[in-house]
């Protein structure tokens, strides 16, 4: 089959054509050529991913992540820290005080991602992130991870829009089903699904006795039964005349039916509140059957760190369905022990 | 271990073997792998591959995640081919938890896996040619190749390697038509540059001589020693999954398994020149049939995903050979209670002594390189 | 070391150039800086594909991958180190010669990264050698380690003639102590020299948006 050394000029000419092509074919792209990388930065594709960021809408107090920890717990190689912010009282604030990733840990795997109910983390597709130092330069804390839904909307554009309009849906779907009061429908930041900075904002349609009201627990409690169903409001509860006025003309549901899904009644569980502590929720319940009081003892963020919102958790616990106490990642080691409580209480454990 | 092959005759020079340690930093050593060769002159008399310095404690960590959790660290076994690896493992869930894929899933799985297939080999060429001495060339058409396939994998999964794109029932993120375009656009020309490479490297004399009667496995070693893959098929055996399991749809696909006859260096080479060829006509069937549908199984839960007590084995053929997990669940099902891993590369290195027997030094290297392992997968 | 700037300024309009030693010297150094050869996992392949073609290491002058540690000057450390390869890492290191700089790269070589949880990988590199840069990903991109280079290379170029140099000192040695394994586990631990533990950490919290 021809001389010896004839399958080393058949090389030879391979190279050479291949070392003139590259200077012919820089449209298509079957021989690629070098980026010039610092001036000439290679396109990323919109999926591309590094590390992740935490969106805000506006400002960056208003941030979207709520602090239910379902990162922290799923991020697989546990590189997320996440400590829940809390006023003076222990209140918690619906917000992390604390949010850092150890960038130098993570793995990329964009899981947290992918479970976050809130649509709040994402993933950045900045790679240039090579530092002198270690613990100073490579943990991200707060400040570092907030970047905006704008910032967002233009690394990945599609993914984005899509986030955001389904924020938008749910949140309308929300003002629709609790009142059609003027606040439900606060337009400041249409795409927020929990407003966070203002520790006792209400979700909407739900009516709150402030804790500086002068009421023993009993009566706290008649009158959270009775707002629920519909009754006045007290002064200085942020809701106005007009809501109130819209709410009278509903009929109170007594009791939410016990399947995982069960809706809201009307005016909402009153409980159903995350600015209450854990001591003024417990009020509310005095009266209540025991899912109720089991409601009540969760962290009421609806993360679904437990695999089902609130309700849906506490019924579960309530018909023996789930023996596990220690889902609710939000209300931390209060609620699991209350949890236990309450069902030593019941007879059940 | 020292042995000596031929007695010296009295009255002559003494001589005496050497023990030389090859590696783990070595240029040639594809990673951190150690070879204690016992050498008589330049002959291999003994070797005794040593391994573990990548051990990672893979298994270990998975038994202590969720089973989302391990996708991502799958990736990291053979760091060529995520996509084969993500397979693997959600064969044995879906097995084991009785999850049934849809029918574009299924495409898109073979559509990644048989691009990783030609990237894996594409590469492992280069290398075995760089170890050849063929300093760069080969091995940067290859890489060449590679970016190709990478910049599709990148839009589709967002990230180059470590794709972490398989989910339990499915994908992750749909194919869209742009990136179904790209990879017929791939798929299109990668015959070309494959007729390039073959040019370049398959009559060289250099490689003839180097490669052709060096490093035989005998069938029936290949068959005792559990050997799979490229490396089986190229010494003969008759033994590929995608043919015997038919996992997936594979079993639509047209398609031959190419077989050698010899078992050396260069048939495990020319091998893979083969199976990239066809693994082009299975892509090319694949997408010209992908079907429109669902993309993942909607009834598989990401969060509390819980398998009912049981044990299952998943495997598939990965460019390197059988990779199969081994998973148990018990009671509560959050995590694997057992978690195995049959690392293809693992299994193919035990026969490394015996290939290297009789050959000199310079030979070792190749050998090696023709095996083709990642240490990522050996060491776990 | 002062010099008029303006002067220098004005010699280089009439095609006089006058650099400071210094500066030359450091603009051979960080122009030329040869790796080691010294691939560990993952992370390793890329940074071949950085050293092949489309990225092309070779414009930063460092493409020349040295084989053995006396020739190189820059320890890319890519991938995951584990226990039983560090004092190979360590003695790979003590052989190259001064003046020389690491690179960790990715998140095993900085911190253990993915498999930090496992009983046989090391948790950073720096906790046995010096890293002068980091590079965070998992793996980086090959422009990511660029990046890195060009990082260094700063860091080269602010680098002085003094004795504020490691490896001008008489006394300095390159030789760092390779650890071996003890009756439970590495010893020593840690290379108390060039690592700390972080101390006196404290928690940057929300304060500091809301502050803005
Ligand atoms: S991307 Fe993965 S490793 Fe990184 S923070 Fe998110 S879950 Fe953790
Ligand atoms: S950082 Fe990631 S890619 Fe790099 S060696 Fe570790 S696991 Fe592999």
């Amino acid at each position: 089959m021809g001389f010896l050394g004839k399958g080393l000029f058949q090389g030879m000419a391979v190279t050479a054509r291949n070392f003139v092509g590259t200077y012919f074919d820089r449209g298509t792209r079957e021989k690629l050529v070098t980026y010039q990388y610092p001036e000439e930065k290679p396109p990323l594709p919109e999926n591309s991913r590094s590390f992740p960021f935490l969106v805000y809408d506006g400002t960056p107090d208003a941030m979207r992540c709520v602090a239910c920890k379902i990162c922290e717990t799923e991020c697989p190689p546990q590189c997320i820290y996440i400590v829940m912010d809390r006023d003076e009282k222990g209140k918690p604030q619906q917000r992390p005080k604390v949010f850092d990733i150890d960038i130098s840990v993570c793995m990329q795997c964009q899981i947290c991602v992918e479970v976050c109910p809130f649509e709040a983390i994402k993933m950045d597709n900045d790679y240039e992130k090579s530092q002198y130092g270690r613990f100073d330069d490579l943990i991200e804390h707060l400040p570092d991870l907030l970047k905006s839904n704008e910032y967002y909307n233009e690394i990945k554009p599609t993914e984005a829009k899509a986030v955001d309009a389904k924020l938008k849906a749910e949140a309308e779907k929300k003002a629709k089903k609790g009142t059609s009061k003027p606040a439900a429908a606060a337009p400041a930041k249409p795409a927020a699904p929990a407003p966070a900075p203002k520790p006792a904002t209400a979700p909407a349609g739900k009516i709150t006795i402030p804790e500086d009201a002068p009421f023993t627990a009993e009566q706290r409690a008649w009158l959270a039964g009775f707002l629920s169903a519909g009754g006045v409001a007290t002064s200085g509860t942020g809701v106005s005349p007009v809501a109130v006025a819209e709410t009278t003309g509903e009929t109170p549901v007594p009791l939410p039916e016990a399947t995982p899904a069960a809706e809201a009644p009307a005016g909402g569980w009153p409980w159903h509140d995350p600015g209450l502590g854990m001591s003024q929720r417990m009020d509310l319940v005095k009266a209540a059957p025991l899912a109720d009081k089991l409601m009540a003892a969760m962290a009421q963020t609806d993360c679904h760190a437990c695999g089902y919102d609130c309700r849906g958790y506490a019924d579960a616990i309530a018909a023996g369905s789930e023996t596990d106490l220690s889902l609710c990642l939000p209300g931390e080691a209060e609620t699991a022990k209350k949890l236990e409580e309450l069902m030593k209480e019941a007879g059940k454990l | 271990m020292i042995q000596q092959i031929s007695p010296i005759p009295t009255g002559m020079i003494e001589t005496q073997t050497i023990e030389v340690s090859i590696g783990p930093q070595h240029p040639s050593t594809h990673g951190v792998f150690r070879m204690d060769a016992v050498l008589d002159g330049e002959t291999v008399v003994g070797l005794k591959p040593v391994m573990g310095y990548l051990h990672r404690n893979h298994e270990q960590l998975a038994e202590r995640m969720t089973w989302l959790a391990s996708i991502p660290y799958t990736d990291r076994l053979d760091y060529f081919n995520s996509m084969t690896n993500n397979w693997a493992l959600c064969l044995s869930v879906e097995k084991l938890a009785g999850i049934k894929v849809p029918e574009r899933a299924e495409y898109i799985r073979v559509i990644v896996s048989e691009l990783t297939r030609i990237l894996n080999h594409s590469c492992v060429i280069g290398f075995m040619l760089q170890d050849l001495g063929a300093w760069g060339t080969p091995l940067l058409y290859a890489f060449r190749e590679r970016e190709k396939i990478l910049d599709l994998f990148e839009s589709l999964s967002g990230a180059r390697m470590m794709c972490n794109y398989m989910r339990f029932g499915g994908v992750r993120v749909d194919m869209t038509d742009a990136m179904v375009a790209q990879a017929k656009d791939i798929v299109a020309k990668f015959p070309r540059f494959l007729d390039e490479f073959e040019q370049l490297l398959s009559n060289n004399e250099v490689l003839l001589a180097r490669c052709q009667k060096v490093g035989i496995l005998p069938k029936e070693l290949a068959i005792n020693a559990s050997i799979s893959g490229p490396m089986a098929r190229a010494s003969g055996v008759d033994y590929d999954i995608r043919k015997v399991d038919k996992y997936g749809v594979y079993g639509r696909f047209d398609f031959r398994v190419p077989l050698g006859e010899v078992g050396d260096v260069y048939d495990r080479y020319y091998i893979r020149v083969l199976e990239m060829r066809e693994s082009i006509k299975i892509l090319n069937q694949a997408l010209r049939d992908l079907p429109a549908g669902a993309f993942v199984a909607p009834e598989v839960k990401l969060r509390n995903f819980k398998i009912p007590p049981g044990d299952g084995y998943g495997r598939v053929e990965a460019p390197k050979g059988e990779l199969g997990f081994y998973l148990v669940s018990d009671e509560g099902g959050k995590m694997p209670y057992r978690y195995h891993c049959r690392p293809p590369s693992f299994i193919n290195l035990t026969t490394l002594e015996d290939m290297c027997l009789g050959h000199k030094v310079a030979d070792v290297v190749i050998i090696l390189g023709s095996v083709d392992i990642v240490l990522g997968e050996v060491d776990r | 070391m002062a010099y008029d700037e303006g002067l220098k300024s004005e010699l280089q309009k009439s095609g006089i150039f006058v650099l400071p030693f210094e500066q030359l010297y450091n603009w051979g150094r960080k122009n030329s800086i040869w790796p080691l050869q010294f691939g560990l996992a993952c992370c390793a392949i890329e940074m071949i594909a950085s050293a092949a073609s489309r990225y092309d290491l070779a414009r930063f002058g460092a493409e020349v991958f040295r084989a053995t540690p006396r020739q190189a000057d820059l320890m890319i450390v890519a991938g995951t180190v584990t226990k039983k390869m560090l004092p190979q890492v360590v003695r790979l290191f003590n052989q190259m010669p001064e003046p020389k700089y690491v690179i960790a790269m990715g998140a095993c070589a900085i911190s253990g990264g993915p498999f930090k949880d496992g009983y046989n990988v090391l948790k950073g590199v720096d906790r046995f050698i010096p890293v002068d840069v980091h590079i965070p990903g998992c793996p980086p991109r090959p422009e990511a380690l660029i990046h890195a280079i060009m990082t260094l290379q700063r860091k080269i170029a602010g680098q002085t003639l003094g004795q504020d140099q490691r490896w001008y000192e008489k006394s300095a040695t390159t030789e760092f102590p390779i650890p071996a394994f003890g009756a439970h586990d590495l010893e020593p631990p840690a290379n108390r020299e060039v690592w700390q533990p972080p101390r006196n950490y404290t928690d940057v919290t929300i304060a500091e948006v809301l502050k803005k």
